[in-house]
Parts: C-alpha cells; structure tokens; sequence
C-alpha cells in the first residue's frame, strides 16, 4: 500500500495550533505548514530551528564595513592623497571621522542587500518562481498542514475532525516519487 | 485566546466586524476592480503636470542651467530646496515601517505598506534634483568611484555631496528592499484570487513565488526586524548627512551644529503630513476606512504635533544662538531672514510650521479628519519655505555686501517643481492601484488582538 | 582644466580662476625630479608675480622659511581677506601704509 499524504485545512489559527500540538503528541509526521499570515509561536510548535540570517546579516555588515574601510585608504590615502581644505590626507585615522558617514552606509547597505539575497535564496523566492501552496485559499484565510497519513486512514480523519480540521484531503502518492 | 489579549483602553485598529477573508477582499478590491472617475481625473492631472516637467528637464538639460534662476551669488535655490524637502518626505515612511516596528506599536501596521510607497517615490524625486542639477548630467557616473583614464581621478570623500550620494542610494534602495519582501505575501494574496490569465501571471512574477510556509514566515520575521533595525539608523544617518552638505560650510544660517537633529525632526514632520495627506483621501477613495482608521489619523496628528514643535525648538534655539554668540554675521543672517526682501517667506515658515501644528494640542481639532487634511497640506508648504528660508536667504546676503543679490524662480524652475509632484501622484496613483495598499498579511495577524469585534466579545467577557 | 579634455579652451590669456599657474609649478617639480635635485624657492615664478616689475606681487615657497614671501607672511602688514572665518587663503595682501601712527 503506497503513502499518502494528507492536506488538512483548518479556518482558525488557534484551532491550527492546538491541533499541530496534538498531531504532534501523536507522533504523526508534519511535512509543512501553509498559512496566509505569521502565527505566533507556530515555529516553535513545529520544532522549527530558529533561523541564522540574522547573524549573517551581522557577518555581512562586517564584509561592508571592511569594503569602505579598505576602498577609502586606497582612494584617499594610497594612491591620490590630496590636499583638500587641509586635510590630513597622508593617515587614515587622522582622517577617519570625515570616512565615517560612508563606513557607516556601506555596512548597512552590504547587511541590508546581502540578508535579503540570502533570504531570498534560501526560501527559494525569485521572479518567475512557481508558487507551491497546494491551496490557494491559504494565501486568503486557510490554514493547511501537509502531513504523512500513516497506517490507519479512517483513524487518521476521525482524529482530524476532532482537532477541528474543515476538511481533509488525501493525495495519493506513488512510493517512487518522494 | 489568552494570547491575542489586548487591553479595552486600546481603540480598535480594525473597525467592524472583520474577519480574515473580508480583510482579502476589502484590500484586493481596488487592485480587482476598474478605477473610478474621480481617479481618472487624478491621474490627467498628474500626467499633464509630469509631462510639463519633463518638457522643462528636457529644455535644461538642452540648454543649460542658465535657464534656471540662479547666479553666482544664489548658487542652489528651487533645486536643492526641492531635493532637501523630497528626502525629507520619504523619512516618515521608513519611520513608520522601521522606527514603530521596532516599539512594537501595532497601529502601523494599517499604514506602514503605503507610507513606505510614498517613501519610494519621494526618493524618486529628490533623486532627479542632484543630478540634473548638474551642467552635465550624461557625466553624472562621476560621482562614483569608478577606475578610470584620468589617473584614475577619484571623488572626494571627505565631501558632505559625495556622502549624499551613498546615504541615498543605499537608502532608496535599501526601503525598495523592505518594502518589495513585505510585499511578497500580498501580491500571493492577489495572484491566488487572480482569474484573468494576464493578472495571474504579472501577480506570479512579482510575489516571486510566496508560498507560505512555516520556515519562510520566520525568515520572513527576522529578516524583516533586521531590515527595520537597519534602517532605523539609516533614517537618522541620510538626513543628518543631507544637513551636512549645509552644516560643513562657512555659510552664517548654515554653519551650525544644530542641523543634523533639526534636519530629522523636519523630515519626519514633513513626512508624516505627506502620509497624512495621501492617506486620508486614499482611505476614502478605496472605502479601507476600516483598517485607516481615526485613530491612526489621530496619532499621525500627534507626531506631527511632537515633531512639529521641536522644529519651533530648533528655530528659537537658532535665534538665540545667533544673539548669543555676538557674531555679527549670524545676527544679520537672522535678521535679514526675518526682515530682509524675503521676510514674506520666513513668515509662511514659522506660520505653517510653528503655530499649525499646536493645534494639534487639541483632542476635538486633531480628530477632525477635515482639519487633519488642511493642516497636514499647510505643513508641507510651510517646510518648502522652510528650506527654501535656509538655502536662499543665507546665499542671496553673506560675507561680503559687493556679494549681495536677489534670486528669483524662472518658469524653468517652477516647471520642474510641479513636474516631481505629479510625477510623484502619478506613481502614486498607479500603486493605489495595482499594489495591495494595506499590509493585509501583517493586519490579519493582529485582527484577534486589535479587531473590533473580537475586542468587544473579549471585553463583554470581563 | 589639465585633467579634462572635456572643458572648453579659453582664448590666450583668459583666467577664469586663479590657478596659482600650476602647470609651470608641475613643470617644474617634474625637471628638478629628472634632474634629481631639490627644488628651491627662486626656481620659478608665477605669469603675474613676474610680470610685476615692481614688486607688488610676490610668490614663493612658504616651506623655505628663508624665501621673500615667508618673511612678507610674517610682517606686520599683512592681512587675508574674511580673515576671522579661519579659511587661511594662500592668496595675502598688505595693508596700504598711511602716513599716521596707527596703521
């Protein structure tokens, strides 16, 4: 007997998150989650990671600030040194306060432009990217969790209905493909 | 739903009896619907006056900057004082999204997606201005630090005008960034409920694919917290460097240390009326009345109000200083602004920006949509003075009197200036349109919490 | 100018702003350098402060602390033009004497 898998649809994220818990206590599998809004705590319920883009967005602010640091000696330092206004042009720390504004916007624009690429990337979003919600509405006011439906099918709806799912759809599946 | 509790003295920030769906449908309905007339009207207007302002680019990048007002004494006028004011607009968006996101203050959440809209196209516009400023525009790639023949002939970093060019590339380019990825759940929105084939395809291309799923939320969360961290700073950073390009010069009425923080005030001050502005005629327009509601109206009004009075702050501040200090070219600086040829102008200034904004004190003015709208148009005008007050009358009578001079605007100079504002409708217009205009996404999540009907069957509870 | 094949040329002898004539200044740190030696204050002259038979105008090297312009630099009819904004213009006048105790 091949696999299935189940598309639960629920109507209310409190509901949702009550029944992710009992699915959960049951030791049956979720594969994703869709829904049309963040829920609080959903992440946690599922035992999602907590994600690191953060740190690399810290990280790439380093890589920003280290390009404008290293641009500005060359430029002004190194390879032209001119006397502007009287500027200490022959030593970077002397001048350092006039680089800051253009450290200070190049970390951000490094951290900033470089974060989202690498959200965009890891979440597999880009222009001419297919959509994969297998329901629509779960971009308008449904919930819907794709999970394995196990051995017992009926048990499996029973038990369904009872955390409050509006519907439950069975989507058959070939061993072959995963 | 001990979770989406929320005190009873909080006003409701969705008004009816909402639920998920009719959020949908109450914000997908000006994208799914054909504009009315008054919209059609709108936009000729908008169109023609863009339309006249490229003429007038168009004449003086062909013919020179001759064709504008200035001379050798009055060397920035309309062009920087537009520039500045534009940039100033755009703060309030990022204020909004970035500044109220990190105080957790859910109010912004009705109005932060076309605050930040109003900030892109502000941007746009204050962007033009520098560059075709220029006597040579085609060669505006100089002022990036490009290798190239000339010995590799460099820019300048100590300068306040190249620091200007990286604060606001890295600032319009940074709040296209936050505004496109909050986007993304919002244009999904449309193109799952999208039926025409054409529309289904643009919505396709441009949520990039939004599915929805549990791990790309929390990304979508953190990076959108790191993103408002981000720019909180960088709001603060690209005003106070514009006010630099004023406050490292010599200029009496320029050279004051005052200008960073007074520059930031006035940009949020000027922003918030510019939301205000576009906000209460859109929220009428598209019936989102519900999710723009009098309160965030009221509270706008009282950031207006905050912001407007430490701009009045800074003006006293200023002309104290300029006594205190016993330089008596401050003084006369001053007292040239506020009795010299364009004293007219000063007085619009204090008017508009000082004395409107008090009204704001009272509860029964600051919630009349009415007196919203005319106060928040006044304000703007009273901060084009503003910057006009700073740049020309400190110009057109510094050091020397052999120096002095008047300035006066050519039909050039307006041309282009009424050109940026219906540009900026313009785009305005097409958004209100085309784009979800409320965050949807992010008010479904506060719907339990802050949604009307949920808020009185909690508090009938109690 | 020098860097800008871009700018349009002027006719003979139109200044638009002073340039101290730098072009004979590089011209001249470029000799010294192929010759290898120093250069000194006297080697050269700008157009005008050698066209002035009279010695009204004055240019030199003010790192020469022997150099004519360094000693008219100390003197005490010397002023600059906005002198209090602090600018330290390289362009210095002299006061005209008056024929009265306070100068």
């Amino acid at each position: 007997m091949s696999k299935n898998n189940l598309h639960v649809l629920f109507d209310d994220d409190d509901i949702l998150l009550d029944a992710i818990k009992k699915i959960k206590e049951k030791k049956y599998h979720i594969n994703e989650v869709y829904t049309p809004f963040p829920i609080h705590g959903l992440d946690k319920v599922l035992g999602l990671k907590p994600t690191r883009i953060s740190i690399l967005a810290f990280i790439y602010g380093c890589i920003g600030f280290t390009v404008a640091v290293l641009m500005m000696n060359y430029i002004m330092i190194d390879d032209w040194p001119q006397n502007i206004g009287g500027k200490p042009s022959f030593s970077f720390i002397e001048n350092m306060p006039a680089f800051v504004p253009i450290m200070f916007e190049m970390t951000v624009f490094f951290a900033a432009h470089l974060m989202v690429l690498t959200f965009y990337m890891r979440s597999k979003l880009w222009p001419f990217k297919k959509a994969e919600n297998p329901n629509p509405l779960t971009t308008d006011n449904m919930f819907l969790i794709d999970m394995e439906s196990g051995d017992n099918l009926n048990k499996m709806k029973v038990f369904l209905k009872k955390t409050g799912a509006v519907s439950i759809e069975v989507i058959e599946r070939d061993d072959n493909e995963k | 739903m001990s979770s989406h509790y929320e005190a009873p003295i909080r006003k409701p920030l969705v008004e009816g009896d909402k639920s998920y769906h009719d959020i949908t449908v109450d914000i997908a309905r000006p994208i799914e619907t054909p504009p009315n007339k008054d919209w059609w009207i709108a936009f000729s207007i908008a169109l023609i006056a863009f339309l006249w302002g490229v003429g007038c680019i168009i004449y003086t990048i062909g013919t020179g900057i001759g064709s504008w007002g200035l001379n050798k004494t009055v060397g920035w006028a309309w062009d920087i004082t537009n520039f500045v004011w534009w940039v100033g607009i755009a703060h309030a968006g990022t204020l909004i999204s970035a500044v109220l996101l990190l105080f957790r203050q859910k109010w912004r959440m009705g109005i932060n997606r076309s605050a930040e809209a109003m900030t892109i196209f502000a941007v746009i516009q204050a962007g033009l201005f520098p560059i075709i400023h220029m006597g040579r525009p085609w060669l505006a790639y100089w002022m990036f630090p490009l290798p190239n023949q000339f010995g590799s002939l460099w820019v300048n970093f100590n300068s306040p005008l190249l620091w200007d060019i990286f604060a606001i590339s890295t600032y319009l380019t940074v709040s296209l960034v936050f505004w496109w990825t909050g986007l993304l759940p919002d244009f999904a929105m449309i193109r799952d409920r999208a039926v025409k084939p054409f529309q289904k395809k643009i919505y396709s291309l441009v949520s990039f694919g939004w599915t929805g799923r549990a791990k790309d939320w929390q990304r979508f969360e953190e990076v959108s917290l790191v993103l408002a961290g981000l720019a909180t700073p960088l709001v603060l950073s690209v005003h106070s460097i514009v006010s630099m390009d004023f406050a490292t010069s010599i200029i009496p009425g320029w050279h004051t240390t005052i200008f960073p923080p007074y520059f930031v005030a006035g940009a949020i001050f000027s922003g918030f009326a510019m939301v205000q502005t576009l906000l209460i005629i859109m929220r009428k327009v598209s019936r989102l009345e519900s999710y723009i509601t009098l309160q965030h109206i009221e509270l706008m009004n009282i950031i207006i109000m905050i912001t407007g009075s430490i701009v009045g702050c800074a003006y006293i501040t200023e002309l104290f200083i300029a006594w205190y200090s016993g330089v008596e070219y401050e003084q006369y600086a001053f007292l040239n602004r506020a009795t010299g040829p364009y004293w007219w102008a000063y007085f619009f200034m204090m008017t508009c920006n000082v004395v409107s904004p008090q009204i704001m004190w009272f509860k029964k003015l600051r919630t009349s949509i009415i007196v919203s709208f005319i106060i928040s148009i006044v304000v703007n005008i009273g901060m084009w003075f503003e910057r006009f007050v700073i740049i020309v009358t400190s110009l057109h009578r510094d050091f020397l009197p052999s120096s002095w001079t008047m300035f006066s605007p050519t039909f050039i100079d307006i041309g282009i200036f009424i050109g940026s504002i219906g540009f900026f409708l313009l785009l305005f217009l097409l958004y209100a349109r085309s784009f979800p205009v409320i965050a949807q996404a992010e008010v479904k999540s506060i719907l339990k919490s802050s949604g009307e009907n949920y808020k009185k069957s909690r508090d009938s509870d109690e | 100018m020098v860097l800008n094949p871009d700018v349009t040329v002027r006719s003979r002898g139109v200044m638009e702003k002073c340039t101290l004539c730098i072009q004979k200044t590089q011209k001249v740190i470029l000799d010294a350098k192929r010759d290898g030696r120093k250069v000194k204050d006297k080697d050269w002259q700008t157009a005008c402060s050698d066209a002035c038979s009279d010695g009204a105008m004055v240019f030199g090297d003010v790192n020469d602390k022997e150099s004519e312009i360094s000693k008219v630099r100390e003197g005490d009819r010397t002023y600059r033009v906005l002198e209090s904004l602090g600018t330290k213009p390289n362009v210095i006048y002299q006061t005209k004497i008056r024929n009265n105790i306070n100068i």
